[in-house]
This record gives structure tokens, C-alpha cells and sequence, in this order.
């Protein structure tokens, strides 16, 4: 397969990992955008020592480091103002346990969640993860790992909640 | 057979969960959790988390790319933002008067290469001091060392005059030109019936050597400039007349030649 062809097959993974980043459909768009015109322009330059799409991954995770933080910040603002209680939703319906890991989540750090994305969503090798995200395997595993644990207790916490709905508190 | 097998690392309950360790190890490791009910809840969790996380998620890789992400549209856009720079360049080449830049076989292609501004640059320069009444060249024949000294400091490098009597062509002077890239230098030649030739020299930064070769301008205003040019070790060489004029190919020679040779 054509390197090309490779790249517009993971156009819709990056589309993907985008929006679940920036949780906003245009900006998300635009960062794709942003990641394969940058990937067009150093294609003849790529090394052949790794793969497609962690390279892919990598510009752009690169770009929303560098440049979209802003927009990240501006997001991140816009849901606190609605509260952490309705996390941005997609076009298409979240059942209530989608929603209750989603809420959970956005509670995560950063860096978690990068992994998580990475790691549960797109499927990629934790050698790769590392490099995109430029950080030793070793620190992958434990992000990783307390990533998975918080996002457990979060939803342990909501189980007990719809059990045992607090009780009505009575002035 | 009960060989006591390796305690689990935590790592090892990642890979486990993502089907990334082999065969033989996720045996082991499966063995292990299926006898530890707090760890196999903690994975339980952990699969159940991570299939609502992929759920969450999933919409947007099924929605159909939108046209501004296809490939072909980006290149395409990509290939008229580097035409467009070059357009720049040419117009700022408008802008300082130095006549039209265009044609020189940029035809669709992205960026000039060094032969096209190479020539882009020889031929304006060649229109507008071969047409020039008043002072063609800075110095002439009389100055020849100050125009050698003048050359060589600011193009980097000796640069000497070449001698075309033998061809019939007269040394009228020459002058350092602004280039895009920096400093050029220029000398004028006549042959008997007034034709003017020019030698345009600039040090180029990336191409080192490129032979030879025929450039025809596109006659975009008054005047067609031919001639021919190349790249030798780093500096960049043409030798341009009016379009149709014959016996060029042996000047051009001649100069590669005494250029090569440090004149």
C-alpha cells in the first residue's frame, strides 16, 4: 500500500483521537488538517524505522501540544462554566454508562487520558505511545495504570450511588 | 506438572488486558487471576471500562471524512500555497522594477528550483541593464581590477572577466546586482553589430553543480531573452542575449570554461 493511501486509511483514527481530545468537532477537524498537511510536507524526509500511523499520531499530537492549547484551554473553561455534570456531547446519543465513564473521564489528568486514548480507543502499541508521546514506556504503564484505577473508582462510586441514592436531605 | 510460575507485574495485568503478551505467558497470567477473585473484579472493571471508552469515542472514526480532509484536496491546496510563494517572490522582482520574472518552464510545478531563479534573476537583470542608455555598467574596461576586487568581495568568492575578443565580443563592464538570495554580479558584452550579451554570476546555497543547459524566456513584455545556464561548484552561471541570437552556445562555452579554469 502507497504511503498515501496509508495515510488517508487513518484519517478517520485521527479524527477520532482529535475530537476525543479537543471535544469540539471543528477544532478537532482543523488539527487533523493541521497533521496531514504537515505530514504531506515531511513525508519525503520520513525515516523508515517506524510506522505510519504512530507517525502520524505523533505530528499530531505535536501540533495539539504546541498550538491548541488555547482552544484546549477555551474547551476546558466552557465545561466547567456548565458544569462538570454534562460533558460535551456527541452528535450521537451516550447511553447513561457512557456517559457516566465519560464524566469520569474528564476527571482524569491529561496525561491519563492521552494514554487511556491511546492505549483502549486507537489500539496502539505502548512502545509507539511512548514515542508519540515522547515519554519512557515505563511512565506509559504507570499513567496507564492509574488511569484504569481512578477511572474504576470513579465508576464504583457511581454503582453505589444508583444502589443507594443519597438520601433527601430535608431543611 | 506444578512448576511455580513468575508473579504477576502490574505492567504484565496491562498487557494482559490488551492481548499484548504471548501465548504462553496470558496462559499463565489467566491461570493467576482466575484464582484471585479482587483481581479478576479489578480486570472485569478494567474491560468493562475500556469498552465504554471505545464506545464513547467510536462515532467519530464511522462519520464520513469531510472533503476538506481528502488527500487529493489537501495536495492540491498544499501545491497552490507553494505556488503562491513563489508568486511572491516574482512580485517582489515586479516591485523593484526589474521587469516580469515569468515563464522559465515553472509551468505547474511547486517552487522554483535553482535553475529557474537562477534565470528568473539573469533575465531581468538582462533586461533592464542591456536597455539601459544612461550607465549599462557601474564599471567599465578602464576598472576592470575594482570591478574584479568588487565582485569577489561580495559574491564570496574570485570571479574574474572573461575574455570573448577571441569570439568577437567587447567587455563594456559590469556592476554587483541585489539578488533574492544576496549579492550577484553582471558584465555586458557588444559584438560588432550592437548585440548585447550579459554574464550574470551568483553563488548558490543549496545546488552544487548542474550542467548546462538551454533557457528560453517566455516573451512576456518587450523583449525574449535566450541563452544558457548551469551551477558549477556552487555558483550559479548564465550567459543570456536576445532571443534568436545565434553563436551563444560557444560564448556560454567559453565562459564555463575560463570560470572553471579561475580565469
Amino acid at each position: 500500500m502507497s504511503a498515501l493511501a496509508e495515510i488517508e486509511d487513518a484519517v478517520p483514527a485521527l479524527r477520532r483521537y482529535a475530537w476525543s481530545l479537543l471535544r469540539h468537532h471543528q477544532d478537532a477537524d482543523d488539527l487533523v488538517q493541521d497533521a496531514l498537511v504537515h505530514a504531506l510536507d515531511f513525508l519525503p524526509r520520513r525515516t523508515r524505522d517506524t510506522e505510519l500511523q504512530p507517525w502520524l499520531f505523533a505530528i499530531m499530537h505535536n501540533l495539539f501540544i504546541s498550538r491548541w492549547r488555547t482552544a484546549r484551554r477555551r474547551l476546558m473553561v466552557s465545561i466547567d462554566a456548565e458544569g462538570a455534570d454534562s460533558p460535551v456531547a456527541p452528535a450521537q446519543e451516550w447511553s447513561l454508562a457512557v456517559r457516566d465513564l465519560v464524566r469520569g473521564f474528564d476527571r482524569l489528568a491529561a496525561d491519563q487520558r492521552q494514554v487511556l486514548l491511546l492505549v483502549v480507543v486507537e489500539g496502539l502499541q505502548y512502545s509507539d505511545i511512548a514515542t508519540i508521546l515522547d515519554v519512557p514506556i515505563g511512565t506509559i504503564m504507570s499513567r496507564l495504570s492509574r488511569g484504569r484505577d481512578a477511572l474504576r473508582r470513579h465508576m464504583g462510586e457511581q454503582d453505589t450511588l444508583t444502589a443507594h441514592p443519597p438520601l433527601r436531605r430535608v431543611k | 506438572m506444578t512448576q511455580p510460575t513468575r508473579p504477576i507485574q502490574e505492567e504484565e495485568l496491562h498487557a494482559f488486558v490488551d492481548g499484548r503478551l504471548d501465548l504462553a505467558r496470558h496462559a499463565e497470567v489467566a491461570q493467576q487471576v482466575a484464582e484471585n477473585p479482587a483481581l479478576q473484579a479489578r480486570l472485569d472493571d478494567w474491560r468493562r471500562e475500556a469498552a465504554l471508552l471505545r464506545q464513547a469515542f467510536a462515532f467519530k472514526a464511522l462519520e464520513p471524512v469531510p472533503p476538506a480532509l481528502h488527500l487529493g484536496r489537501l495536495i492540491e491546496t498544499r501545491m497552490s500555497r507553494t505556488v503562491a510563494h513563489w508568486r511572491v517572490a516574482a512580485g517582489i522582482v515586479l516591485a523593484l522594477g526589474v521587469g516580469a520574472a515569468g515563464g522559465w518552464g515553472l509551468r505547474d510545478r511547486q517552487r522554483p528550483n535553482d535553475m529557474e531563479w537562477l534565470t528568473m534573476q539573469a533575465s531581468s537583470a538582462h533586461r533592464v541593464f542591456t536597455a539601459d542608455a544612461t550607465r549599462p555598467v557601474e564599471l567599465g574596461p578602464s576598472d576592470q581590477v575594482r570591478l574584479v576586487n568588487w565582485m569577489s568581495s561580495r559574491l564570496g568568492r574570485h570571479v574574474g572577466v572573461p575574455d570573448l575578443t577571441r569570439l568577437g565580443y567587447r567587455f563594456i563592464g559590469g556592476r554587483v546586482l541585489a539578488a533574492v538570495g544576496g549579492p550577484a554580479g553582471l558584465l555586458m558584452y557588444d559584438d560588432a553589430a550592437g548585440n548585447r550579451v550579459t554574464v550574470y554570476l551568483q553563488p548558490m546555497n543549496t545546488a552544487d553543480t548542474l550542467p548546462m543547459r538551454p533557457i528560453e524566456g517566455r516573451p512576456t513584455d518587450n523583449q525574449a531573452v535566450a541563452g544558457y545556464a548551469w551551477i558549477n561548484n556552487r555558483l550559479g552561471a548564465s550567459v543570456l542575449s536576445s532571443a534568436g541570437h545565434v553563436g551563444l552556445h560557444a560564448v556560454a562555452n567559453e565562459v564555463r570554461d575560463e570560470i572553471r579554469a579561475g580565469i
